[in-house]
């Protein structure tokens, strides 16, 4: 079954299906058209499975540092302190929980569904300080967080419904345009640099010792060469997911544009479906990618 | 008499910053590269200079992490120039590490890149210049 034909029969059921709905007794929404609120419920379940590991990769490093023999290293090399990687892990989670929220409040605003959240995205606001410390893209995304929790904080407070939910994805456009693409480069390129420098310590880790094995440890290097096989394996799969990561935030980038379009144009939900749906199931298909490479053994 | 002009402070782009991080990171791989290349000739992992290029490797491996990490906060006065010195002086290291054989040679040049690192960290210009020099001599190319 092709690829082509898959997407195609989604894109057939969602249209038919928000068609039939408006036809009999009116209750497409946004949700309906774009299965907001089930995205973000795969999104919040899978991308820090990602962003999680930034820190991640500075605890394994440090594994491989301290079992590295002493007599073979400096004395005045130390591990690494994995501070700055767990704050930029946490500053991470904080902005991309934002996002997230903001899809899954379209979502559950479209449908007229209570909001139910105002005091954690009050909470969220308040704590989403931003560390001068990190990356430009970092503290951009950042602000950009804090501002689209304000927008819907104050959409809960105005007890926003789905009438005005135009006025909220056009006013929100351009802070969802720069927190998709500020996440996607800290993913996509500093987080992936850190995976690069821990492939380098697997490297030289294991590299060194096979080297200088002996002819009669060759069954422990043959033990060896296969845990060296799966580390590198291992690494593989989180480089992989960077990547998915990156165009999970290409895809949201993408899905808000076609709902600020839409909504300017005022466009039916049968229409708005039928634009979203390919870059709906792109993003489907992305984060269970993403879900199925961390269940692999 | 014209005062002379005060240079322009600017922070990095991330771009600039990012790209500063892949190129310790490429001269870190170099330097690995040739310290497995020795062992594998014969060289033992506790040989001293087999454990130096260890240590070099450590030391860029950390500098490329700290400029990916957090890096917003490096303001140079001509922000512009100190790159365009430091990317001339990294790209020279590399090339003359790549497919090097003489360890000692490698140290040299590992260590020179350490102390650049170091400089960019005072962020003074002067300093920066120096070692960025150092850097290109030690590599053999000429300033």
């Amino acid at each position: 079954m092709s690829v082509t034909w898959v997407r195609r029969r989604l894109l057939v059921q969602i249209v038919t299906v928000a068609a039939l709905c408006a036809g009999i007794n009116g209750c497409v929404n946004l949700d309906d058209a774009a299965g907001l609120s089930k995205l973000a419920d795969e999104a919040r379940a899978v991308l820090p499975k990602v962003s999680s590991d930034v820190s991640g990769t500075c605890a394994r490093q440090n594994i491989l540092f301290e079992n590295t023999p002493a007599a073979e290293r400096p004395k005045t090399e130390q591990a690494q302190d994995c501070k700055p990687y767990q704050e930029l892990a946490d500053h991470l989670a904080k902005d991309q929980n934002a996002l997230i929220a903001y899809f899954d409040a379209l979502g559950k605003l479209s449908s007229n569904q209570p909001l139910g959240y105002d005091a954690v995205i009050n909470k969220n606001v308040t704590a989403s300080s931003t560390n001068t410390a990190f990356s430009a893209s970092a503290i951009t995304a950042g602000n950009d967080a804090q501002s689209l929790l304000k927008s819907l904080a104050d959409a809960a407070t105005a007890g926003y419904r789905e009438k005005q939910l135009s006025r909220l994805i056009e006013a929100n456009d351009a802070v969802v345009q720069s927190l998709t693409q500020s996440l996607k480069k800290v993913v996509t390129a500093d987080y992936t640099l850190l995976l690069s420098n821990e492939e380098l310590s697997l490297d030289t880790f294991y590299q060194g010792p096979m080297a200088s094995a002996q002819p009669n440890e060759r069954l422990t290097l043959i033990l060896v060469q296969r845990q060296y096989a799966n580390d590198k394996s291992a690494l593989q799969v989180r480089k992989e997911d960077a990547t998915s990561y990156g165009k999970v935030m290409d895809d949201l980038a993408t899905l808000h544009a076609k709902l600020k379009l839409e909504a300017e144009k005022k466009a039916s939900m049968v229409e708005v479906a039928r634009q979203v749906a390919p870059v709906v199931e792109s993003l489907k298909t992305t984060l269970s990618d993403i879900q199925s490479r961390s269940n692999q053994p | 008499m014209k005062p002379s002009a005060t240079p322009v402070t600017t922070t990095l782009t991330d771009d600039q910053m990012q790209a500063l991080a892949q190129s310790f990171h490429d001269i870190a791989f170099e330097i690995g590269q040739v310290r497995l290349d020795a062992i594998s000739a014969g060289s033992k992992l506790t040989d001293p200079s087999i454990v130096q290029l260890q240590g070099y490797v450590y030391s860029l491996m950390n500098t490329a992490a700290n400029f990916a990490l957090q890096a917003a906060n490096l303001t140079l006065a001509n922000a512009d120039q100190a790159v365009n010195e430091i990317s001339l002086a990294t790209k020279a290291a590399d090339d003359a590490l790549d497919e090097l054989k003489d360890v000692d040679k490698a140290v040299q040049i590992a260590s020179s890149v350490v102390v650049l690192a170091m400089a960019i960290s005072t962020k003074d210009l002067g300093q920066i210049a120096t070692a960025a020099k150092s850097v290109v001599t030690t590599a053999g190319f000429p300033v």
